[in-house]
């Protein structure tokens, strides 16, 4: 039999087993900082970068092999759910990281964003800056990836924090001009107010539960929040969810997102629109509880209705101000923050339908919904939306980039390569079949409809999802505005694009994985799904 | 497996490929080879169409008159032939013919062997209903392509690119039998058709006529797609209530596809269980059905049994009245009991009933709300003119032709079939009556056009209402009269525009008043543009008038005396009078009297050109030809047909209401087949 | 609603206010001695009261002081500060590291065992972190005073 202590050392030794593609990231970022000072080159630079998420995804890949995990000694995935042998105590209770849920997947999106900004670095960069450029960039990739298998409060923070800080370093480096310092000054004050709300929640939830380990803190809560919710825990959940709705953007707190979108280089409010995002929300369905079965109870939450219609609100303003105001937009990075705002409404409906707790019917538990759509929505806008910022690097190259709508004119005629990929993203954020953005809407929109609950829930859920489509239909109006005055107009001037046709290649990658992907769903929906955790798993 | 068998699943595969592939070939290599390559879809689809009318013609006998579908055991529905993935062809274990296994989005685990998956899938199959449709498809871009070789100047390659892809989408959308799959070919019309009007309309106005086309046709969608979904959802696969017993192989067993109730042996009434989603058309309109009637079955059931009860607790009242001084309660008891527990079912039913029309009629509004932008029904018709002027003649051709055969299309095979009870109890009613109001608006309307396209939109949109009715009229002459007339319209209006493209070309103006006695200038033209506007009015012997003549036998339907059903049909015949009206006042006013003409346009020659010609013969002759010998097509859309009319009926049945369609149904012989059990485990109980 | 908390150690006390009272008086102690000190120094009958100019000067560390105290400093005064910290923070980190880790009381062979050399190899990547970000100062310029 083993012991509990042998248990706890084993995970607390063995986490590190869990972050070994992390690791290499940011050992790739140290070597980087040192090439900063010895051979500042940005071919180096990017090359180097990609090396490292090359070798970071080679070990990735070989953690998946079953047949490897006993060679390597590392621990068996089952224990992690299961109760040490003779004690009460789940592992999952004890370890740092949780490599089970959607971390892998977490993993790769990170990984896949890494190697296209890494990529987009080399077009926005120059020799002297590129190698801290890229490092920051593996430091923050890195960070999205801990961040999906962050089981602690500590490691999710800094995790968060080590996705935060670079991207303040980043929002600086590439262009010192006056926009751009006042959007990397903003967005570093704002982030950190909201780094300090969302750890004063942490804070809460530690003195209510005496434990950082984020399974404990959810048994705990559920235990004592059987019939009643403490007031003190909702003054924790608030709190978090304010921290982390900056970082996602929602409606109250996504105020920042046009001026520091505007202000900042196109290449990192590329990752600014997308990484974050991809953290936040798994974020908090970690805190929330959704990924820790049996999920028959949420630990904020005795009678099963103030999360899901705090998430609704939420996701209705959101999706509703982000649509009403992208109307009233000429540039086009407010333009795409503002459109960023309103898919960030679009995938908090998952949400709200993960929190809705199911009915028993015939004795099945329905298996979870919701979050396996967010996971695939968010693969879906991250490849749309860089791929619109990437054309926009791409044609950054002169005095005067391309910023205002009226810049794009006719750039059908002047750079079709461009066009065609930046109309496919558009088309695709619009929401139209054969592209990757249709199939998300439509696992959210289903999703939605088909709440596993009866009642009032489900009602409101089917008004959300009516709210959305209303909302794609609002959506239509700006991106097609966009896509016609590519296409449709003459041009006014041409613009110049940036050196080499890197930026161009990221943007056709993202355009054909927009359309691969809408084309045929069915692998990444299945990815998706099988990221998330059944409900009948442990206990 | 036979190498022959795949031929026609390549085919149907290769109708929507080709043009996508003609498409690339014509953006890459020039837009020479437009005209070859329309033309090798052309020979594509003439196979397909030959292959589909063998089986069809096979297997249309074998349809027979169903009255057992009325409990939803056999409900007939579509059959697609000849779909890539049939797992037939790979000789799979679990063999179902008509269907696919070539998922493309899945949204739930893997249900056992039988059932449906809950997944998104890549259903393409031809039947009756839509190979003429496809062929229409083939034909008019065809002409497309005929009428615009030598006259686009202006990007060529990328024009026949965008005219391919528009061919592409609307195949594929005829060709679906995924209700997603339909969905997204039906939006992805809207890119090539917002390029091609964008970018290559003759006039100004172009760059706001494309977003309003289409962002008017995707709001109008959205609904659409929320009433898909909601139509999914309505109608899980129902599955016995009891799974078959566990065997080693299969431990946990899930029960198979059941689509009827039924009375155990123990007398208890059981109703199928909902099982997993799907997203097939037929399985959808075959679930449809069987919810409807065993929600029926259960009301008519527990309404007998309500009776039984009053009658038992009447007749223990009496019994206790009459009885002797020391009555025996309990028995009295026992049938207030009984009573009230059925009373309770019987509401509970009926409560049920009421819940599963009011659902359907809410599905009804979103589903029609996308097709009736598409078609156009009358009120939502405000972007054609627009679209229809400032659009490059040969797209408004195709949006006419084929495009607006989207929305009927949609109604007759998603509508009506999935949301049954809804389009029988509100159809005529709501979008009969504003389609009759099309025919009428849309005449007055042309007749007070000066501008040459606008006539042809309104006489469209005037058609095309005659249309709309005879879809909802929901019987066998009615429906076959839609699905040709579908074709009959689009060669007829679609050789109408092409012919007008004619003079456009030439003369660089749509104004009617600026033309006169063109019959001398053109005699060749005026010959076509004679015939093809008699094809519109409806002359005999040509193609509409069939079609028109049967939709009128439609709506004049004598198994239900209507008099909404023979406004409906005054109405019609009205609009074919009034059609007549204005198309001899256009001709009058353009192919004679004193000939005059707007100047000819730089750089033309006024001579028809060998490919043109052959733009304006090919419908012409085909208007003729289906004119004379329209029974192929009236013969292979009879089975689609049948199902269709007999969703219907068994939906006006439901409902109280006579079938109305007297083909299909043998007499009526409700004491065997249609009454409710005598009681609970009598003698017919076995057979429930 | 403090509740009793499971670790792997065993049942944890919930919150308890009474553990906390050494701190209480440790407060207590400071602000006492800080207000004695003040009360003692600003008291009018306490302290002495004989002004001089040079007594009223601001103390800056026995100098003159020169000009307005509210001046800009150059940004590099910054820079330097910060790397102080850094430097200083991260080394303070090291005591505790070397107390917690290999300290006599609070750990046993055992717990050496399991956790010895991964602690060690940690504590060495952090200084080799430390020194990469040293370099990397010192080749950027940080230190030369331009």
């Amino acid at each position: 039999m083993k012991l509990l202590r042998d248990v706890h050392q084993e995970f607390l030794t063995g986490a590190y087993q869990y972050v070994l593609p992390e690791t290499v990231l940011l050992g790739t970022a140290c070597v980087l900082f040192v090439l900063a000072i010895t051979v500042p080159r940005r071919a180096v630079a990017v090359g180097v970068g990609l090396l490292g998420v090359a070798g970071a995804a080679a070990l990735a890949a070989l953690v998946g092999v079953e047949s490897l995990r006993g060679v390597l000694g590392w621990q068996e995935l089952s224990l992690f759910w299961g109760t040490v042998e003779g004690t009460p105590y789940y592992p999952r209770a004890l370890s740092p990281f949780d490599p089970t849920g959607p971390a892998a997947f977490v993993r790769w999106v990170a990984l896949a964003s890494a190697a296209l900004f890494t990529l987009l670095a080399y077009a926005e960069t120059r020799d002297d800056n590129a190698c801290e450029y890229v490092a920051c960039l593996l430091v923050a990739a890195a960070g999205t990836s801990l961040v999906g298998r962050a089981n602690d409060l500590v490691t999710l923070f800094l995790s968060l924090e080590m996705l935060s800080i670079p991207t303040y370093v980043l929002l600086y480096l590439p262009v010192r001009s006056r926009d751009g310092q006042e959007s990397a000054v903003k967005y570093f004050v704002l982030s950190i107010l909201s780094s300090a709300v969302m750890l004063f929640g942490f804070s809460y939830l530690y003195g209510l539960t005496g434990t950082t380990n984020l399974g404990a803190i959810v048994d705990t809560l559920n235990d004592a929040h059987k019939s009643q919710v403490g007031p003190m825990a909702l003054v924790a959940i608030v709190l978090v969810i304010a921290g982390l709705g900056f970082r996602l953007t929602l409606v109250p707190f996504h105020f920042y997102a046009p001026d520091v979108y505007e202000g900042g280089p196109t290449g990192v409010v590329a990752q600014l629109a997308f990484i974050p995002k991809v953290a936040g929300f798994i974020a908090l369905a970690r805190v929330l509880g959704m990924l820790y079965p049996p999920l028959d109870q949420l630990p904020f939450d005795a009678s099963g209705t103030l999360i899901p219609m705090t998430l609704w609100v939420l996701a209705a303003v959101t999706m509703t101000f982000g649509n009403a105001f992208a109307l009233l937009q000429t540039n086009l990075k407010r333009l795409l923050a503002y459109s960023g705002i309103a898919h960030a409404g679009y995938m908090l409906i998952g949400f709200v339908v993960a929190s809705t707790l199911p009915d028993v019917v015939n004795g099945t538990v329905p298996s979870q919904v919701g979050l396996d759509s967010v996971l695939f929505y968010l693969v879906t806008y991250g490849l749309m939306t860089v791929g619109s910022f990437a054309v926009l690097v791409h044609l950054a190259g002169g005095e005067h980039p391309v910023e205002t709508v009226d810049d794009l004119a006719g750039l059908a005629k002047t750079h079709p390569w461009a066009a065609g990929a930046l109309a496919v993203c558009l088309f695709s954020l619009l929401g139209l079949p054969l592209s990757a953005g249709f199939a998300g809407k439509l696992l959210l929109f289903v999703g939605a409809f088909d709440a596993p609950t009866t009642g009032s829930l489900k009602t409101m859920a089917r008004i959300l999802a009516v709210v959305a489509v209303v909302n794609s239909a609002i959506g239509a109006v700006y991106y097609l505005r966009l896509v016609g005055v590519m296409t449709l107009r003459s041009p006014l001037k041409v613009a110049e694009t940036s050196r080499g046709n890197v930026a161009l290649v990221v943007a056709l990658i993202c355009a054909a994985a927009t359309v691969a992907v809408g084309v045929y769903p069915k692998p990444l929906a299945d990815a998706a799904r099988a990221a998330i955790p059944l409900r009948d798993v442990g206990r | 497996m036979d190498t022959f068998q795949l031929i026609p699943p390549a085919l149907v595969l290769a109708a929507v490929g080709v043009p996508l592939l003609a498409a690339l070939l014509v953006a890459l290599l020039g837009a020479r080879l437009a005209g070859l390559l329309a033309a090798a879809q052309l020979v594509v689809t003439t196979l397909l169409v030959v292959f589909t009318l063998g089986a069809v013609n096979v297997r249309g006998g074998e349809r027979g008159p169903h009255r057992e579908g009325l409990r939803g055991s056999a409900a007939m529905t579509f059959e697609p032939n000849f779909v890539p993935g049939d797992p037939t062809l790979a000789n799979n274990e679990f063999a179902q013919t008509h269907g696919t296994t070539w998922g493309l989005l899945s949204l739930g685990p893997v249900p056992g062997p039988g059932v449906p998956a809950p997944e998104v899938q890549f259903f393409l199959g031809v039947d009756g209903l839509n190979v003429w449709l496809v062929a229409l498809t083939s034909v008019m871009t065809l002409v497309a392509v005929l009428i615009s070789l030598g006259r686009v100047r202006e990007r060529p390659a990328a024009y026949f690119a965008w005219l391919f892809a528009l061919q592409a989408a609307v195949t594929g959308a005829f060709l679906s039998f995924d209700i997603v799959l339909f969905y997204v070919f039906f939006e992805l019309t809207l890119v090539p058709a917002f390029f091609l009007i964008g970018n290559w309309g003759p006039g100004r106005g172009r760059r706001d006529a494309a977003k309003l086309f289409f962002l008017y046709t995707l709001f109008g969608s959205l609904f659409t797609l929320v009433g898909l979904v909601g139509v999914v959802l309505a109608n899980p696969t129902p599955l016995h209530p009891t799974p078959p017993p566990p065997t080693a192989r299969d431990p946990k067993p899930t029960a198979r596809p059941h689509y009827r109730a039924f009375t155990d042996p123990a007398g208890e009434l059981r109703l199928p269980t909902e099982g997993p989603l799907t997203y097939s058309i037929p399985q959808l309109m075959r679930n449809a059905s069987a919810w409807g009637n065993v929600r029926g079955y259960r009301a008519r059931v527990a309404a007998d049994r309500l009776a039984e009860a009053d009658a038992g607790l009447a007749a223990a009242n009496a019994r206790l009245a009459a009885g002797p001084a020391t009555p025996d309660l309990s028995l009295q008891a026992a049938a207030e009991k009984a009573q009230s527990l059925a009373a309770a079912e019987a509401a509970t039913a009926i409560a049920e009933v009421t819940r599963g029309r009011r659902l359907q009629v809410w599905l009804f509004v979103l589903l029609v709300a996308g097709f009736a932008v598409k078609t156009p029904i009358v009120p939502f018709h405000t972007w054609l003119p627009t679209t229809y002027s400032e659009a490059p003649i040969a797209v408004t051709m195709l949006l006419a032709a084929v495009l607006s055969k989207l929305g009927t299309y949609g109604i007759l095979r998603v509508v009506v079939p999935l949301v049954p009870d809804a389009a029988t109890a509100y159809g005529l009613e709501v979008l009969g009556v504003l389609g009759a109001i099309g025919v009428v608006y849309g005449a007055f309307c042309a007749f007070g056009q000066r501008n040459l396209r606008l006539l042809a939109a309104y006489s469209s949109v005037s058609h095309l209402g005659l249309l709309v009715m005879a879809l909802f009229s929901l019987n066998t002459e009615g429906l076959t009269g839609a699905s040709l007339h579908m074709v009959n319209h689009g060669l007829a209006t679609g050789a109408m525009f092409a012919l007008l493209g004619f003079l456009e070309a030439r003369h660089g103006t749509m104004d009617m008043s600026q033309y006169g006695g063109l019959i001398g200038r053109y005699p060749g033209f005026a010959f076509l543009f004679v015939l093809v506007c008699l094809a519109n009015v409806g002359l005999p012997f040509l193609n509409n008038f069939v079609s028109e003549m049967l939709i009128l036998a439609g709506l004049f339907d004598p198994s239900v005396v209507s008099p909404l059903g023979y406004g409906l049909a005054v109405a019609g015949a009205s609009g074919i009078f009034l059609s007549a009206w204005y198309t001899f006042t256009m001709l009058r006013r353009v192919l004679f009297g004193p000939p005059i003409a707007p100047p000819l346009r730089e750089g033309v020659t006024p001579a028809m050109a060998l490919p043109e010609a052959l733009g304006y013969l090919i419908p012409a002759a085909l208007c003729v030809v289906l004119g004379l010998y329209p029974q192929p097509v009236l013969d292979s859309v009879k089975g689609d047909v049948a199902v269709v009319a007999q969703q219907a009926d068994l939906a006006r049945m439901r409902q109280g209401l006579p079938p109305s369609t007297r083909l299909h149904l043998p007499p009526e012989s409700p004491t065997t087949d249609d009454a409710p059990p005598p009681g609970r485990g009598g003698p017919g109980a076995a057979r429930w | 609603m403090p509740i009793p908390v499971m670790t792997p150690e065993g049942l944890e006390a919930a919150f308890d206010l009474s553990a906390y009272y050494p701190a209480l008086i440790y407060v207590l102690v400071i602000v006492g001695m800080a207000v004695g000190i003040v009360a003692s120094s600003h008291m009018p009958f306490l302290k002495p009261s004989n002004k001089t100019r040079v007594k009223q000067m601001t103390y800056e560390s026995g100098m003159d002081p020169i000009g307005n105290a509210r001046m800009q400093f150059d940004v590099k005064f910054y820079l330097i500060a910060i790397l102080f910290l850094v430097f200083d923070v991260e080394l303070l980190f090291l005591y505790p590291w070397a107390v917690v880790a290999y300290g006599a009381d609070g750990t046993d062979s055992a717990w050496r065992t399991a956790f010895g050399p991964v602690v060690f190899a940690e504590i060495l990547i952090f200084l080799a972190t430390l020194g990469i970000a040293y370099a990397y100062a010192w080749r950027k310029g940080v230190f030369q005073w331009r």
